[in-house]
């Protein structure tokens, strides 16, 4: 099924209220208008697939944070098959 | 006996129904290190004694909670693990000599200073049975300011032989961020894969640090456009197409803690994780966990968080927020900041490597409609 993504949804925001991050550590990540002309270009008219098969299946012991590491990384890695 | 080298198996931990139960054993409270960011909060002499941990693995392979699991980790943890070596090894031994009805592996993170000859021989033979993790800060500068001065007194080569495909553990502290770049370089030229993170339930950084994380950040991209032989740190290698993802699908928690993963304290009894664990908290805060339901999502959810597009992907612990905060959803604020440039960061690199693709996938147009969707938030966000 082909519809709008959840990630264009007016309600959702990048971050929160309390967690806004400055100017200057932003720069550095900033793309620039060329590279965003780009990006949208590549895009294009493209409606992504709600990826519905992905979800997390049986949750992990790192999460990112604790010291016990996914043997396959996965928490930045392969989010979406996270099962080890 | 074959089916119990399950880290080479891993490699296809992809499929939704390999499920693996994972159940860590509190072996000492004992650490030789003091490191900076250290949560553990109650070391002393106390080790398991031989007739707990046999018990706490006899019943690890037993299914009681009606999730069915196909394989069984027994994770040996600390404070740091090797301080009790000849237990883990005879405790290993008599696995080993016995059946059981699933398979297994054994694992531990070490801080790697107290190997020394005979130790190395035994862990090099069962290799692969037995996987040894290192936590390792960076380049050795860093190794010191963030790990009790230990650079000199870590065998990386003994590591990356027996063990290249596990991930070096590393640690990012707000001390040593302006050699994040480095020394994730460093490691990755010495032919390690590096799982890093910033430390969890540290003071928040101030702007200036986060500032510099963002300019690391920023060399790292640098250098993997540079070298495309070199695959990205997890920190850069974030899955953005899990962006695309319904959030409803999203129906189980970001950690198994007390789910598919608990912990035996030395005493025998049960925890969710360790870091709900006498280990590193107070009795007062474990008793007033008593009626946590760890099988329901409610209790785990941050409500400032319930608009932010990377909710579902955000790394959470909720052991370090519970020690922090007596809250196990509330998040720290700086690791929101940080994961915020994360994203940006792996949004940048995106970019520039699709900028030089030849041809263009259906894969690449989803990403690039992420990044351009991220950026979109980010304008609206500073405007």
């Amino acid at each position: 099924m082909i519809e709008k993504s959840d990630i264009l949804k007016e309600s959702l925001e990048l971050g929160h209220e309390g967690a806004d991050v400055k100017p200057d550590a932003l720069e550095p990540l900033s793309l620039s208008k060329e590279e965003l002309a780009n990006i949208k270009e590549i895009a294009g008219e493209h409606t992504p697939q709600i990826h519905e098969t992905h979800s997390i299946s049986f949750g992990c012991s790192c999460g990112g944070s604790c010291y016990l590491v996914c043997r396959n990384s996965c928490a930045s890695a392969c989010l979406s098959s996270y099962s080890h | 006996m074959k089916k119990e080298h399950l880290y080479f198996q891993d490699k296809e931990c992809g499929h939704p129904n390999h499920l693996r139960r994972t159940r860590g054993l509190v072996i000492t409270y004992q650490c030789n290190l003091d490191c900076l960011y250290c949560y553990v909060s109650n070391k002393s002499d106390k080790q398991m004694p031989l007739d707990v941990a046999k018990q706490a693995i006899a019943d690890s392979f037993v299914d009681r909670s009606g999730n069915s699991f196909q394989e069984v980790e027994i994770d040996f943890l600390g404070a740091e693990p090797l301080c009790a070596f000849d237990k883990i090894k005879e405790i290993a031994h008599w696995m080993w000599n016995q059946p059981w009805p699933k398979p297994y592996i054994l694992f531990a993170t070490t801080n790697g200073t107290l190997l020394n000859e005979e130790m190395k021989d035994w862990f090099r033979t069962h290799r692969e049975r037995f996987v040894l993790g290192l936590s390792y800060d960076g380049d050795e500068e860093t190794q010191n300011v963030n790990r009790s001065d230990s650079s000199t007194q870590i065998d990386l080569d003994f590591f990356q032989k027996n063990w290249p495909q596990q991930p070096i553990k590393m640690t990012i502290s707000e001390k040593t961020v302006h050699r994040l770049a480095d020394g994730i370089i460093f490691l990755q030229e010495k032919g390690f894969n590096i799982h890093a993170n910033p430390a969890n339930g540290t003071n928040p950084w101030s702007e200036a640090s986060i500032a510099e994380y963002s300019r690391q950040l920023a060399k790292l991209i640098d250098y993997y456009l540079d070298h495309p032989e070199v695959p990205p740190v997890s920190l850069l290698d974030v899955d953005l197409k899990t962006l695309l993802t319904s959030r409803s699908s999203f129906e189980n928690k970001y950690c198994g803690a007390g789910v598919a993963f608990d912990v035996v304290d030395v005493d025998g009894k049960e925890y969710p994780c360790h870091l709900f664990s006498p280990l590193v908290l107070s009795k007062s805060k474990i008793y007033a966990l008593r009626s946590l339901n760890f099988h329901a999502k409610e209790p785990f959810i941050d409500p400032k968080c319930k608009n932010c597009v990377l909710e579902n992907i955000c790394p959470t612990c909720y052991g370090m927020n519970y020690r922090s905060t007596s809250n196990p959803a509330l998040r720290e604020v700086t690791l929101c900041k940080l994961y915020m440039l994360q994203i940006l960061a792996n949004c940048k690199l995106q970019a520039k490597m699709l900028a030089r693709k030849q041809s263009l996938s259906a894969e690449d147009k989803e990403i690039a409609y992420v990044i351009q969707t991220i950026y979109q938030l980010l304008n609206k966000k500073t405007m």
